[in-house]
């Protein structure tokens, strides 16, 4: 009878074995280039070191693209276990009901504890958190260090210092200007980062549209006044160029650039270094966010739902963001992250001021707002900013016309 | 003169011709050349032809390490096991051992394509002092000249607030002179807030009373790259001297004696620094790459150098029993050189990196496949139905064509999500179905072929009828030879559609397998821009499948469009 008991229990043992498959998820992901690669590297170790999930990584095209195809999907509910969307679209995918909670699995609230809290809001949608951010990079200054060094300044800190430094920082030779003092892409983002400064760049504010008000108005004043004085330039593309041929001292842009950016000055002894945007007004280091979440869909089944929720908690784990942050260069959201002392090597060692990079997090704001309508109200800004810094309306004129544009956006898809 | 005069016509059409070839090939040209390029020379204005890839040296910016944070291995280098290995046994990164100096190459691993440095080759490196020779070490160190200076600076007072805490702080290192002489560097100069910091020196100067009449000379010296250098302290010390001997107020006299004293300190150490290296290199350190290892070979170096590895942007070299501070306040020079072979390796090394940083062989595979299955399906329709359109005549016939045509005006984005849950309701998502069964058949094409069968005779096609050919047999014996031009015209631009379809591709597929050419190009393609030298070599290698095959069907695709009526 022994020998039957041990005769069952091996062949039990065996079959568990046999049949002990990891539950497979899919991951929709918008990571190319080396963020892909490092992507690849972590859910690798993921992988590796779960005994009971694995992880498909799919990229399906960055940005618009992925957007494009989560909405498709979730039309035809062939949406997969978890995918990467920005504010908006996640917004859309909540109101079609396909996302699941956050909050709903049960050791959430130990996972929240170790993210900023303000980060933690841009993946709230009705007071619920829908959506963990992942890969999040914070809007700073660039600045290029020999030429502050040559004129005997310290990078800014205050908007005034900002205006200051680049009226001196600005070259005139033969009366054509062959260096400006800033640079800045004359988009949405640029904007809402400065309005941010002076109290502003939110959108929407308990339920109503605030474009046009004061904050919003200064700070258009304030890029206004630079680019009128002839210390700043402004342009719809990329700073490329002017980074090779040194023609700007300071560029306000995205921390994941960095990399980019070193590169088209790669072997130049003048290099690139980051501050925290200028604080203005508002008083403190305000930095604005851009990035994705990452969500959950319910068309999934519970136990894939949870293997989704593991896989997330591991993203997120601290030595996981330290890796993602030195690699990539977006923001380690984890608040362990600037505690390690790889961390502190990495800042140290850093001849880029990365440690702006986690200046502020527990005062971030996203760019980008959780409003399914919100790209309309977006591209209102766009048009107004660029109208404004071509002298087509006056700063005043153009925060109306925004501010009438979006109510119209958000009238229309209520109507709907 | 009549000749003379179509001589004259012919050579306009000739710069003509050439001009507008200029036009058409110039862009391929310049992406080929591109190809080849940095990622800077891609960026740098003016733009140029050349590229630092295809020569056999290069001379790379690099600095000496000079802090002790950056001689300690950096977290970038390391694996994610690597790190998560670190990060669990608590361990501090290991530093580097104290003869081994660090030199930080500047974008040598690049991001976007080629780094500055590649892993392959010599390099002759050269340590080098202020006066442009090359530098020296000491081999007999004096440790009583040591303990003498120290015990000289440590007896000068008064001092500024800063510089009497660092001098306090460095007494713990009293009996180790490597160590002390770092962090006396460290607090002096390189550190992260050092004293003579041009801008903090300089301001806090000013500050003292009876120091704004000196503002003019003083202000010029907070302009300058990196801290104040020994001359300028120097010169510094003779204004304060003067402003000492101006001045009256014995409270202003004692605060700038502060500033004095501190400089005064500074070059006596840096002095007595100066005098222990008496020991010349006699020639530069020449080292070689070993494949698939970081550590270099030695191949012509001093004698004191002991062993050389890279770690990501830095080159390490180790020397016998000389420490790296005796290097602190000297330059480097780094001097790539490489052989026939591995010039070549350099040229084409984004070619490289573009194939490996995706699967391209399957997406080489897919492509071909899709783009020709769907190729042989659109000859096989698109010729019965342009036949039917142009010699059968069945009611609605002209209608019907028209509906096929009114196909093309609608952008195919705008009905992607429609074809998206079609594709998903017949279950082929992720199938080479999806891929080619959709496009088998093309609007245009169509009516390519409906011209080109409409200029057959219909004399021909009864004649043919009353000798008792099938329509199906006129159509494939007659009228398919005879218009074999427009055909390979048109299998040619679905080829070509095929062959580039990104967004389709993107949409239907989830899985690497299935993917083809256009998606793997946009792997080269960020939210914050282009890794350009890549994407071009990508691009290069994408297009000569395309390029080859419009080279053997031009002739027909040209006559083609003639046929057509299209110009």
């Amino acid at each position: 009878m022994r020998r039957f008991y041990i005769f069952i229990f091996i062949i039990s043992l065996a079959a568990m074995i046999a049949f002990a498959q990891k539950i497979e998820i899919n991951f929709w992901e918008g990571m190319s280039g080396n963020l892909g690669t490092t992507l690849d590297q972590i859910t690798a170790m993921f992988n590796e070191q779960s005994t009971d999930v694995h992880v498909n990584l799919l990229y399906v095209g960055n940005g618009s693209d992925l957007d494009s195809k989560l909405i498709a999907a979730a039309e035809t509910k062939t949406l997969p276990t978890m995918a990467q969307a920005y504010p908006t679209w996640a917004a859309a995918l909540v109101s079609k009901g396909v996302v699941v909670p956050m909050d709903e699995f049960s050791d959430f609230n130990n996972v929240a504890s170790e993210i900023y809290p303000a980060v933690l809001d841009i993946g709230k949608i009705n007071s619920r958190i829908y959506g963990l951010p992942f890969n999040q990079q914070s809007y700073l200054l660039f600045y290029r260090p020999f030429m502050f060094q040559e004129a005997g300044l310290k990078p800014p800190t205050t908007l005034d210092e900002l205006a200051a430094d680049a009226k001196i920082l600005t070259v005139k030779e033969n009366g054509k200007v062959v260096r400006y003092g800033l640079g800045f892409r004359d988009q949405s983002w640029i904007f809402t980062v400065i309005a941010k400064q002076f109290g502003g760049g939110e959108y929407m504010k308990n339920g109503k549209i605030t474009i046009d008000s004061t904050a919003n108005l200064k700070a258009m004043n304030f890029l206004l006044d630079l680019v009128k004085n002839g210390y700043a330039y402004t342009k719809q593309g990329y700073f490329d160029n002017e980074l090779t041929t040194s023609s700007v001292a300071m560029i306000i842009g995205g921390a994941a650039n960095l990399p980019f950016d070193l590169s088209d000055i790669a072997g130049q002894s003048d290099g690139i270094k980051m501050v925290p945007i200028p604080v203005g007004p508002a008083g403190k280091i305000s930095p604005v966010l851009a990035g994705e979440l990452l969500l959950i869909f319910n068309t999934s089944s519970k136990v894939e739902q949870e293997a989704a929720w593991e896989y997330t908690k591991f993203l997120l784990s601290p030595s996981i963001q330290l890796y993602w942050a030195i690699h990539t260069n977006y923001s380690p959201l984890n608040v362990k992250v600037p505690t390690l002392p790889e961390w502190k090597t990495y800042v140290d060692q850093s001849q880029y001021g990365v440690s702006a990079i986690t200046s502020g997090l527990d005062n971030a704001m996203s760019y980008a707002q959780n409003l399914p309508w919100w790209t309309s109200l977006d591209s209102a800004i766009g048009t107004a900013f660029e109208d404004v810094m071509n002298s087509y309306k006056s700063p005043q004129e153009a925060l109306i016309w925004a501010q009438q544009q979006a109510e119209q956006a958000e009238n229309m898809f209520y109507q709907k | 003169m009549k000749k003379q005069k179509k001589k004259i016509i012919y050579f306009f059409y000739y710069v003509a011709a050439v001009i507008l070839a200029i036009f058409a090939i110039g862009p391929l040209v310049w992406m080929v050349d591109t190809s080849f390029k940095t990622n800077s020379e891609v960026l740098s204005y003016p733009p140029s032809w050349g590229t630092i890839n295809a020569m056999p040296s290069r001379n790379l910016t690099a600095d000496i390490v000079k802090t002790r944070a950056g001689q300690s291995s950096n977290p970038s280098a390391l694996s994610l096991e690597a790190l998560l290995g670190s990060l669990s046994t608590a361990q501090t990164t290991t530093l580097a051992s104290p003869d081994t100096i660090a030199i930080h190459v500047l974008g040598a691993s690049g991001y976007r394509g080629t780094g500055t440095m590649p892993r392959r080759g010599t390099l002759t490196i050269s340590l080098i002092n202020n006066e442009g020779d090359l530098a020296s070490y000491p081999t007999k160190f004096s440790t009583s000249d040591f303990n003498k200076v120290v015990s000289e600076i440590s007896s000068i007072s008064p001092l500024s607030n800063d510089v009497k805490q660092s001098i306090s702080n460095l007494s713990q290192y009293t009996s180790d002179p490597q160590e002390y002489i770092l962090n006396f560097y460290d607090a002096f100069l390189y550190g992260s807030n050092p004293i003579f910091s041009r801008i903090n020196f300089i301001s806090n100067l000013l500050n003292v009373d009876g120091m704004s009449s000196f503002q003019d000379q003083l202000a010029i010296f907070k302009k300058g790259i990196g801290p104040l250098k020994g001359i300028e302290l120097k010169e510094i010390s003779k204004i304060l001297e003067n402003a000492l001997n101006l001045t009256t107020n014995p409270s202003v006299k004692a605060e700038i004696s502060k500033y004095l004293n501190d400089i005064t300190l500074y070059l006596d150490f840096d002095q007595f620094y100066k005098a222990q290296k008496q020991t010349k290199f006699d020639q530069p350190i020449e080292l070689a790459f070993i494949p698939k290892s970081n550590q270099l070979k030695i191949v012509k170096a001093p004698s004191i150098v002991e062993s050389a590895y890279t770690s990501g942007d830095q080159i390490y070299i180790t020397f016998n029993n000389t420490s790296f501070v005796w290097f602190l306040n000297d330059n480097v020079s780094v001097r790539a050189n490489y052989n026939f072979w591995e010039v070549l390796a350099n040229f084409f090394d984004n070619y490289v990196s573009a194939w490996n940083s995706a699967p391209f062989g399957i997406y080489y595979f897919n492509s071909i496949f899709v783009a020709v299955a769907t190729t042989v399906l659109n000859i096989i329709f698109d010729v019965m139905m342009a036949f039917a359109f142009s010699k059968l005549t069945f009611p609605g016939r002209d209608k019907i064509f028209m509906a096929i045509l009114a196909t093309m005006m609608i952008p195919y984005t705008v009905l992607l999500v429609a074809n998206y849950l079609i594709i998903h309701s017949l279950g082929w998502i992720n199938t080479y179905y999806a891929l080619i069964i959709p496009w088998s058949a093309t609007a245009f094409v169509i009516f390519l072929m409906r011209q080109s069968f409409n200029s057959i005779p219909n004399d021909l096609y009864d004649a043919a009828k009353i000798d008792g050919a099938s329509s199906w047999r006129f159509l494939w014996t007659i009228a398919v030879p005879l218009s074999m031009p427009v055909i390979i015209t048109g299998a040619l631009l679905t080829f070509l559609g095929s062959w580039n379809s990104f967004l389709w591709v993107l949409i239907m597929t989830d899985t690497t397998n299935m993917r083809t050419l256009p998606v793997g190009l946009q792997n080269f393609i960020i939210n914050s821009g282009a890794i350009f030298n890549q994407l071009m070599a990508a691009a290069t290698f994408t297009m000569i499948p395309v390029v080859i095959a419009f080279l053997f069907f031009q002739k027909y695709f040209v006559s083609g469009f003639f046929r057509s009526g299209i110009k």
